[in-house]
């Protein structure tokens, strides 16, 4: 990858974005709140895990970001300038696929391709490259009409590549690929990373970002719930969640009450009850004991993204139900400082409900 | 530039274009076959059969001129649309034979009226299809100017259509005169015929011209295909169609409000709207018709190139 800029020191993040609001207005329904004060940092040769439940904003905040749509407010930096007054002398630094990938239909791979090369006058034998290197070069004079998903959404990924960019925005990728093309997307990313490339990546399959992703931003109905590097975040929730092994399976709605009391976010059933949001699990065992509630076992959970992410988003099961779209957890609005105070923010909140 | 060149690209490529090609192509070569088999070089008697009937026609209507003339104050006024006969010669009295003096301006108002509606028509799929294809989201992200993406879009459509359409009329009209020449009549191809055909072509050219315009235009307004063509059919029928009613039920006429007033001073250098005993109520000159034509075109693209600067595309 050939930088041609020469950047200032110290290096400003490649993404900033700061109070980005959006509001989707309609005539005849109430409009849709889709960003309520986004907050969002990608540093320079980082892959960015953009993670939110459907319709928390994801695709909303890139398409504002690469100038699609307008947002009502909020900051936004792009290589430390304001977008989307610089896109223009950006776009050809910014490789990207928006939602899941169009492109019209009678148009071959290749045709489709080439007329975008030409936009910027980038020659065809680097149409031939990310053919290859997506894995579609034996069908690339085949109409995308009749191409399945997954050939779609590996020529989304090639125009995106074709300007070999600085900075690459993915909307769900993989999604609809085979195993083989998920793994060649991550070994892909990996290696463009390696190169110097940053990206930002929005996905649902949460045990890729976890493998692929040194930093992530969790957003819910709009608003950053949570940020940081993955390995932090996921540590940060392994040592907040417990479960509990009772002796006397009996006991179990007591001890529930009990924990339920002390503020304590509970899930299980019966003998095996999960609790979260304790400070330590000496705590946990002390609160039982006190009550005469005794235990055969305590394990601390090692959380996994999914658990972590299913809890910050309060998209969890409840009862055995999922909620509803749009009735994931309202994070905070204004907020001071990141990461420990909105873990202990989101945890007391998972309690009360 | 780029762009320009793409996007010419990209209306060549388009399968519904070739194939409307391929479509004229085909008529073109039915129809000038069905010419040539129609027609027939006149004999001389024909011919001078023809010449009897064309002078008795014109003596005809010069003496109902002079009648009218007599009994009118203002001759030039109420008896203007019989000088008209004073034009009329033999070619006119040939059935049966291709005279290209006669025939050429006929074909050329046809094929340039056609190539209208097509330019709508393709301008309007070459716009929606990239709207409802997601093609138009694609190329925003490589060229995120929006100005210059409307202007490269117009362009290519305008710039095809006109190939075309002179292509296809120059071929026609270069076929039929070797038609004419071979198995019918030349006639006379004067410096005032050159000078009113040039004149004919250049004004239904505007025509093409804008029509594609306004395809284009009602495309990105509508981001669909049809619209165009829906708003030109709702046109016809609420106002030219719909209006023309209602000027019988309220007694005055509308035709200053309707586009076809214009259209047709325009093509025809001037329009002269009349009583139904002929006299003249009212001239549209032919450049106030023009007018008219730009400036609802110019407004319909400025609506479209506004709602595309501000609008989110989806
Ligand atoms: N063009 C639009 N018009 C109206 N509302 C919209 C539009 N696009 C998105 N929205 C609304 O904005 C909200 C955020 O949508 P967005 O597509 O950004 O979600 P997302 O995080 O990408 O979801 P997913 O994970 O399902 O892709 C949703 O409530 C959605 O209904
Ligand atoms: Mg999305």
């Amino acid at each position: 990858m050939s930088v041609t800029h020469v950047d200032t020191t110290p290096p400003s993040p490649v993404i900033e974005i700061t109070g980005l609001r959006k509001r989707y207005r309609s005539i005849r329904r109430p409009g849709t709140t889709a960003l309520d004060g986004l907050d969002m940092v990608v540093h320079r040769g980082q892959i960015h895990g953009f993670l939110g439940p459907n319709g928390s904003g994801k695709t909303t905040t890139l398409r504002i970001l690469l100038g699609l749509a307008a947002a009502d407010h909020g900051r936004m930096r792009v290589f430390g300038r304001p977008v989307p007054q610089c896109l223009p002398e950006l776009s050809d630094r910014i490789g990207a696929v928006v939602e899941s990938p169009r492109f019209f239909g009678s148009f071959t791979a290749r045709l489709t391709l080439s007329l975008l090369a030409g936009t910027i006058g980038l020659p065809d034998v680097r149409v031939e490259e990310v053919l290859t290197a997506v894995g579609l070069r034996d069908r690339a004079d085949e109409p995308v009409k009749g191409y399945s998903l997954g050939m779609r959404q590996r020529l989304a990924v090639a125009s995106a590549l074709l300007k070999d960019p600085d900075l690459l925005i993915l909307d769900e990728p993989t999604n609809g690929m085979d195993p083989a093309g998920i793994r060649e997307m991550r070994e892909m990313m990996r290696g463009l990373a390696a190169d110097g490339m940053t990206l930002l990546v929005s996905s649902h399959l949460l045990s890729e970002v976890e493998q692929l992703c040194d930093t992530m931003t969790i957003v819910s109905r709009g608003r950053r719930v949570t940020h940081g590097r993955v390995a932090d975040i996921v540590a940060a929730h392994t040592s907040d969640s417990v479960t509990v092994t009772l002796a006397d399976a009996a006991e179990g709605a007591r001890a529930a009450e009990v924990l339920r009391r002390a503020g304590l976010a509970i899930s299980g059933r019966a003998e095996r009850v999960e609790v979260s949001g304790a400070e330590s699990p000496a705590a946990v065992t002390r609160l039982l004991s006190d009550k005469g509630i005794h235990l055969s076992g305590l394990t601390r959970q090692a959380a996994d993204l999914e658990t972590v992410f299913l809890r910050l988003t309060g998209t969890a099961p409840v009862d055995g139900r999922y909620p509803q779209i749009d009735h994931s957890l309202l994070p905070p609005a204004a907020r001071s400082t990141p990461d420990e105070r909105e873990l202990t923010v989101t945890v007391s909140e998972g309690a009360e409900s | 530039m780029k762009l320009f060149v793409v996007e010419l690209r990209r209306f060549a490529s388009r399968r519904s274009n070739q194939v409307l090609v391929l479509v004229a192509i085909g008529f073109m070569l039915l129809s000038l076959s069905g010419l040539t088999m129609s027609s027939h070089s006149p004999t001389a008697e024909e011919v001078s059969t023809a010449e009897t009937q064309a002078r008795e026609s014109r003596e005809e209507l010069a003496g109902e001129y002079d009648e009218c003339a007599v009994q009118s104050s203002d001759p030039a006024r109420d008896c203007g649309h019989l000088t008209s006969g004073y034009e009329i010669d033999a070619s006119q009295f040939l059935p049966g034979v291709v005279v290209f003096s006669e025939d050429a301006a006929d074909q050329l108002s046809f094929l340039f009226v056609v190539f209208a509606f097509c330019g709508l028509l393709t301008a309007g799929s070459f716009i929606g299809a990239e709207w409802t294809s997601g093609g138009m989201t694609n190329l925003l992200l490589w060229q995120p100017r929006r100005g210059k993406v409307f202007a490269a879009k117009t362009g290519a459509a305008v710039s095809m259509v006109s190939v075309v359409t002179w292509g296809y009329t120059l071929v026609h009209l270069g076929a039929l005169w070797a038609i004419s020449a071979t198995r019918g009549l030349v006639g006379d191809l004067t410096p005032t015929w050159w000078a009113a055909t040039f004149d004919l072509a250049g004004r239904l050219f505007l025509v093409v011209v804008l029509a594609t315009v306004l395809g284009v235009a009602f495309a990105m307004i509508g981001r669909r295909t049809v619209t165009g063509i829906a708003v030109v059919i709702a046109y016809l029928i609420l106002v030219e169609y719909g209006g023309q009613l209602m000027s019988l039920v309220i007694g005055a006429s509308i035709d200053d409000l309707i586009l076809s007033t214009y259209l047709v001073a325009w093509i025809n250098d001037g329009l002269d709207t009349m009583r139904p005993d002929y006299t003249v109520v009212e001239t549209t000159p032919g450049w106030l018709g023009g007018l008219v034509l730009i400036v609802v075109t110019a407004v319909v693209t400025a609506v479209a190139a506004v709602r595309f600067q501000r609008q989110d595309a989806n």
